[in-house]
């Protein structure tokens, strides 16, 4: 799976301190793990101190944009808002101008939720409009 | 007795002056010892003193160890008040932060205890509270002032979750914060594993 995979950040400049768990990457920030991409202006990454892992990245932007390839017919789930927080264990957060789109079905929303390991999601209204979700009738079977 | 003319006398007195200038320009130079057998500057760039297969022991007023070099040959240079070394190995205690460096090549200044580490230079912890990180770059400066690490060219910060390069890291002894500048780019491996 893509959470198992090595991750590779790139940018400008970065910051890292060990004892506080936590690394700040900024400019042009890039990051890949298997088929995800992440890319933002501000990258802070968070490490679990117990395992001396990376538990979440929470990247921002103007906007921040993620990727992630599903299957092999080369399907994508693509988000973006103001702000991603991708946490290892499988989810994504996205606050603020919220969207992501899973094929042909889509929202827009202040927070959305997405399950990476089951591919299900959740849309939040905030205070900022209202939810809105398009999606896709399921293929009828043919008989 | 056929008395010379005066044009005569004129011819002979000239010759008999040329004779003499000669004479005293080959004894003059010639006896004249060579006042230096190598000329002033090539001395300048010179080691005023050098020792070889050294272990240099430094220690606080109050009589801790402080640092330890040893280095294969230690070259002195009283013109820019410099020591350079051959394989430094440099082991410092600094605010009790044990650290070790070795490098190629490494330069010590008298007037301040900076070290110029350059050519496969390299950084880590000594003590054995943290898995160490490790510093690598073509030079690394340590800056005896605010006790920092300057590493350009091909640095590399590497620490338990992976490697992170950049054109130039600012650390710390303790090598537990980094600031990196230029082209960062982090490879780390075992980022997510445990998830």
């Amino acid at each position: 799976s893509d959470t198992s995979q090595p991750l590779e950040i790139q940018a400008d400049e970065a910051f890292y301190d060990q004892k506080a768990g936590e690394a700040t990457y900024k400019g042009d920030v890039l990051i890949k793990q298997g088929t995800i991409e992440i890319k933002a202006d501000f990258l802070k990454v968070f490490t679990d101190p117990a395992t001396n892992t990376f538990s979440s990245l929470q990247a921002t932007g103007t906007p921040a944009r993620f990727t992630q390839q599903l299957d092999e017919a080369g399907n994508r789930v693509t988000s973006r808002g103001d702000q991603i927080d991708y946490i290892t264990d499988g989810r994504l957060e996205i606050n603020g101008k919220g969207y992501l789109k899973r094929g042909l079905d889509e929202i827009d929303a202040d927070f959305i939720l997405y399950m990476m390991k089951n591919e299900t999601f959740t849309a939040e209204n905030r205070g900022n409009g209202r939810v809105k979700m398009t999606l896709q009738p399921a293929q009828e079977k043919s008989e | 007795m056929n008395i010379l003319s005066s044009k005569d006398w004129a011819k002979k007195l000239l010759i008999l002056l040329a004779i003499a200038a000669s004479a005293t320009a080959f004894f003059w130079y010639g006896a004249s010892p060579t006042l230096t057998l190598v000329s002033t500057d090539e001395l300048s760039d010179s080691p005023d003193y050098f020792l070889e297969n050294v272990t240099s022991r430094e220690y606080t007023i109050d009589g801790k160890l402080e640092q330890t070099i040893k280095t294969s040959k230690l070259s002195h240079f009283n013109s820019n008040k410099q020591t350079e070394a051959i394989s430094p190995k440099i082991e410092t205690v600094t605010n009790d932060i044990a650290w070790y460096a070795e490098a190629d090549f490494g330069k010590l200044n008298d007037a301040n205890k900076d070290i110029l580490l350059t050519s496969n230079a390299f950084v880590t912890r000594k003590d054995s509270t943290t898995t160490s990180n490790r510093l690598n770059a073509d030079s690394i400066h340590y800056n005896d002032v605010d006790k920092s690490l300057i590493s350009l060219g091909n640095a590399e910060l590497i620490t338990q979750q992976g490697i992170t390069k950049a054109d130039t890291i600012r650390s710390f002894v303790d090598l537990e914060t980094a600031q990196f500048k230029g082209n960062v780019s982090g490879h780390y491996e075992q980022a997510t594993q445990n998830q």
